[in-house]
């Protein structure tokens, strides 16, 4: 074929030099890896649960700084497929990320720069090995000679076994010990070499937290707390965990009346395993239950979400007050960027088209949004 | 015989009104089933056409699509779910294969549309919809699907499709029937009887039907939600089904029709889960059980009709993971009265008949859920007259009023008014044209209601406009040929479209009238017929073009979404259906094609476009009189579709069967 014909490449021909162009730019990437710069290294990822038993749960990456989608739906792109039911958490764990999608019963492992999926903890095909059921939150144990060997999955069961924490090995991508706490196990979070568990209750109410000692893993003991522990933060400087109790479902489905229930803040010590203070939020019973404790560690400011509107309160207060809101708005999702103190919130709408990311200073005054996927929930600052 | 002088009129010209014509040709196939010239089968006749929902008379200006023998064949032993999308330009969401499925015409929800059996809307109080995969072939053997909005007759919720099933009568002396038993793919076992009887005073005839289902459902899929992908086989989906019928005609006396219809069905069903979602081991067992009876008759030109019917329908949702066991009970009480006055000069110029309809009718419906409370009801009255007529030889008008009370909220009047017009009528073909404009609405269900938390009682019914225009080409006097193109543009408006939505800062969701929708769109059908010697060739093709969208009201929810299809409403939808009889063998054949649709109301993610070809081949044996062997390959492309969102539909399957009939 004489090089002066521009014909345009068929198809065929196309996707052949393609191909060779893709295989050198590989080739080319491993000589030249230090320059490499990876898609998703940096920003902050947007977890979108999706609609429930619809499938459609993903993960979209945004700009920290203007709060702009660099890119959506990143998981379905990089790997070609749907992520899954109900996306609830995502952290990273030496490199890796994990995407915890609930009602899949599933933890999809990706490299945490690039996104490709490289493995799931999932049930195997062996009737020995263990599932991850019905999924919720994960935590890593603390590295071993630098190396993270295993981390912890909440898990409230109901098919096979009962809520439990289950404990995976990261290297063989299973759960190969099932640790029995209270029902509903929610957040959990490490402190040295001890792993809490906020027992929620499930369906029901608990009133727990467990203690599990990454070295044995076994449960030290349950701490006492208020009603429905779904939240959990740690402030390594003052040694204290903070456990939000959302406190008893407000609204009595039987007599369709909203009963007005305690929700607490309950301050625990690691080291001692005791609780060493507690305020009732607003400082009686509330008519709503409040959600998503976040916590930001350089002002020690904690961000809730209550009865529509987001409040901050400081760690160390002794009365936390419901007058004045932050942000007047409902919010499905909460996060605050540590780099920033920017205050995220994920507003997912009827669940029936995508949510919306808005982003506000410190202060509560509004400084942007972007539109996500539906149902956005969480947000990891890398 | 009126009807023959009728068929003499009709077969003239158009100059008799043309909704006559289906009517005719009706009884004429009826008549020779039946020994012609016994003067007591006539009078039924007559009286049938006050117990038909869809009758000519009733659908002036609007379009109605006929099911053939072809298409009733292909119900034996099958649900409508399975058959519909095949044969019409409609969209079944199914969530899953044998699960739920959902009827949506021209872009509308489940509960825009009705289904109603002999004059009982099956649709559930609770939820405002039938699952379709829940109604066997068995149950009916006369099937119309009347296009556009039809309150004005049938009643609250007719918007945009009324589905019709009705049981008509054989009056064949002795016994007759047939037995049916088929196996197929993925477990699949199937078996059915039909028995019909007629006394021999030609007074009494009868049906009596039973239908099985066992489908293990275990088909293959492409996991796409899994690392690598895998094929694996779906679980927690099987299937069972028992339905019984019962049907009973009776003359009394010369000039009244006593007809009573039962039908007993039961369904346990695993629910197949999403593909990637966990299988939590869901379950829905349903039982239903609907009784009516009709009492109608009359002479000289009045006629009446006395009508009662009782539905209940038992489900249960179970849930294991959530530790869900939910029962619901819900029922429906409906009586009926009408009268029909037909004024004209005399039958030998039928053209000119004038028919007065007048009816009342109260529905009260009932539930109990523990969502509710309790038992939560509601109940209607309507009345509505309906007068149509022909006011010259080409022009054939209706005008239709309907007025309801209920408990609850206040259903708007409903007028509508209807036309169509002989454009032209040559020696071989006549070209109709026809106009409809009405008023439509849908009322909130039980669930919009009652449901805690989030019930909404101060919820308005849907209610808007609708109007619609089209033409027909049909081939006339042509023994062996037949050929009929409709055509069809509709547009209608539903304001107050309730929604369920989040409430902020109470955590559940409460439905509100928020929307303004506009529907909009274009259907073709061509249907023909052409008999050769031993050969007959059937062939159809139906489309539909829908746009259908929220436009700017009172309250919009999200101004980025005006405008966009709505979910789940694919904007085209093809179908074509062809079939050959020669002797003793049949072949069979339908292609259809399904726009792309949306799954979200942003049209963040979207199902693809999708063709299903089915293929049917049968054979009835020479030598072993009244057996019939039959091959039906579904699904022949292999085409991987959704119709919900990550719900997994089966590639190519099959099935024998092999039917007995006796007479």
């Amino acid at each position: 074929m004489p090089f002066t014909n521009f014909r345009p490449l068929r198809p065929i021909t196309g996707a052949a030099v393609a191909c060779l162009a893709g295989f050198f730019a590989l080739q080319s990437c491993a000589v030249t890896d230090a320059v490499r710069t990876e898609p998703y290294d940096s920003g902050v990822l947007v977890v979108e649960e999706g609609a429930f038993k619809k499938g459609n749960a993903s993960v979209s990456l945004l700009n920290a700084q203007t709060g702009q989608v660099t890119a959506p739906n990143i998981f379905s792109a990089v790997n070609n497929r749907p992520l899954g039911d109900v996306l609830q958490s995502y952290i990273e764990i030496g490199g890796k990320g994990y995407l915890v999608v609930n009602n899949s019963d599933k933890v999809e492992i990706v490299e945490s720069s690039t996104f490709r999926n490289v493995g799931t903890i999932t049930k195997g095909i062996a009737a020995t090995q263990l599932s991850v059921e019905q999924p919720r939150f994960m935590v890593a144990a603390p590295p071993q000679s630098g190396q993270y060997l295993k981390a912890y999955v909440s898990c409230w069961g109901g098919k096979t076994g009962g809520p439990n924490v289950s404990v995976v090995d990261l290297a063989g991508r299973q759960a190969f010990k099932q640790i029995t706490v209270g029902a509903g196990p929610e957040q959990l979070i490490l402190a040295g070499n001890q792993v809490f568990v906020a027992n929620s209750g499930g369906f029901g109410v608990d009133n727990t937290v467990s203690v599990i000692n990454t070295d044995t893993d076994q449960v030290v003991t349950t701490i006492a707390v208020g009603d429905r522990p779904t939240a959990l933060a740690y402030d390594a400087d003052a040694n204290l965990i903070y456990v939000l109790c959302s406190g008893k479902y407000a609204f009595d489905f039987t007599t369709n009346k909203v009963v007005p229930t305690t929700a607490e803040l309950v301050k625990i010590n690691p080291t001692t395993r005791l609780v060493v203070g507690r305020v009732t939020l607003g400082g009686k019973p509330i008519p709503d239950n409040p959600s998503n404790l976040i916590f930001n560690n350089t002002t020690k400011t904690l961000y809730f979400n209550y009865s529509g509107a987001v409040y901050s309160t400081p760690a160390a207060a002794t009365a936390i007050s419901l007058d004045k809101p932050l942000i007047n708005r409902s919010f499905y999702g909460l996060g605050v960027d540590p780099a920033t103190g920017i205050i995220y919130g994920g507003d997912a709408k009827d669940f029936n088209r995508g949510g919306t990311v808005v982003r506000y200073q410190a202060t509560g005054a509004l400084l942007d949004s972007a539109k996500v996927g539906i149902a956005p929930n969480g947000f990891y600052f890398k | 015989m009126q009807q023959f002088d009728r068929v003499q009129l009709a077969l003239r010209s158009c100059y008799s009104p043309v909704w006559i014509k289906p009517v005719i040709l009706a009884g004429i196939c009826l008549l020779s089933n039946t020994a012609v010239g016994q003067q007591s089968q006539a009078i039924w006749l007559d009286t049938i056409s006050v117990l038909d929902r869809v009758q000519p008379g009733l659908t002036v200006g609007l379009a109605t699509w006929q099911a053939d023998s072809v298409t009733l064949r292909l119900l034996q032993l099958r649900s409508i779910s399975d058959v519909l999308p095949a044969i019409l330009p409609v969209s079944v969401r199914q969530y899953g294969n044998g699960m739920l499925s959902t009827l949506s015409v021209r872009g509308t929800g489940p509960a825009h549309s009705v289904v109603n059996w002999n004059g009982l809307s099956l649709g559930s109080p609770m939820l405002g919809q039938q699952d379709l995969s829940l109604i066997p072939g068995i149950a009916f053997n006369r099937l119309s699907l009347q296009l556009g909005s039809y309150n004005t007759v049938i009643g609250a919720d007719a918007i945009s499709g009324t589905l019709a099933l009705q049981t008509i009568p054989n009056w064949k002396t002795g016994l007759h029937g047939t037995i049916l038993g088929d196996w197929g793919s993925f477990g699949r076992y199937a078996g059915q009887a039909t028995i019909g009887y007629g006394h021999r005073s030609g007074r009494w005839s009868g049906q009596t039907g039973v239908y099985r289902l066992q489908l293990a459902n275990n088909f293959p899929y492409q996991n796409i939600s899994r690392f690598g992908k895998p094929i694996e086989e779906q679980t927690n989906a099987s299937v069972q089904q028992w339905a019984i019928t019962q049907s009973v005609f009776g003359q009394l006396g010369n000039r009244t029709l006593l007809a009573v219809h039962g039908w007993w069905q039961t369904a346990d069903r695993m629910l197949q889960p999403g593909i990637g979602e966990s299988n939590t081991g869901e379950r829905q067992q349903d039982e239903s059980l609907r009784l009516t009876t009709q009492l109608s008759g009359g002479r000289n030109h009045r006629e009446w009709l006395v009508q009662l019917g009782f539905t209940q329908d038992f489900l249960r949702y179970l849930n294991p993971i959530a530790q869900l066991d939910e029962p619901s009970t819900a029922r429906q009480y409906l009586a009926r009265v009408e009268q029909n006055w037909s004024v004209g000069p005399g039958v030998a110029r039928s053209s000119r008949i004038w028919t007065m309809r007048t009816g009342a009718e109260t529905i009260t419906s009932t539930a109990q859920i523990a969502e509710y409370q309790g038992q939560r009801s509601q109940t209607r009255v309507d009345l509505y007259a309906l007068l149509t007529g022909a006011l010259t030889s080409r022009l054939t008008v209706t005008t239709q009023f309907r007025q309801g009370w209920a408990s609850g909220f206040a259903p708007p009047p409903l007028p509508a008014f209807g036309l169509t017009y002989c454009l032209l009528n040559r020696a071989t073909y006549t070209l109709t044209s026809r106009v409809h404009v009405s008023r439509t609405y849908r009322m909130p269900t039980l669930n919009d209601r009652f449901w805690r938390p989030g019930g909404n009682e101060l919820l308005r019914p849907e209610s808007g406009w609708s109007q619609e225009g089209g033409l027909t080409l049909e081939r006339t006097h042509q023994a062996n040929r037949a050929f009929r193109l409709q055509l069809t543009a509709y547009h209608t408006l539903i304001h107050d479209w309730i929604l369920w939505l989040p409430q902020p800062g109470v955590g559940y969701w409460s439905p509100r009238n928020v929307q303004v929708v506009r529907s909009r769109g274009l259907e073709g059908q061509a249907t023909y017929t052409v008999r050769k010697g031993l050969t007959t060739w059937q062939s159809g093709l139906s489309m539909a073009y829908t746009r259908v969208n929220e436009v700017a009201g009172p309250t919009v929810q999200d101004a980025s979404t005006l405008g966009l299809q709505l979910p789940y409403a694919p904007m085209w939808i093809i179908t074509s259906q062809q079939s050959i009889t020669h002797k003793q063998w049949m072949i069979g054949g339908q292609a259809s094609y399904t726009g792309a649709q949306a799954t979200q109301a942003d049209h963040g993610h979207s199902l693809p476009a999708f063709w299903l070809v089915n293929a049917q081949f049968s054979y009835r044996f020479s030598r072993l009189a009244g057996f019939t062997g039959s091959l039906h390959l579904n699904n022949i492309t292999q085409s991987t579709y959704q119709t919900i969102e990550n719900k997994a539909m089966p590639g190519f399957n099959g099935r024998l069967q092999l039917a007995y009939a006796f007479h």
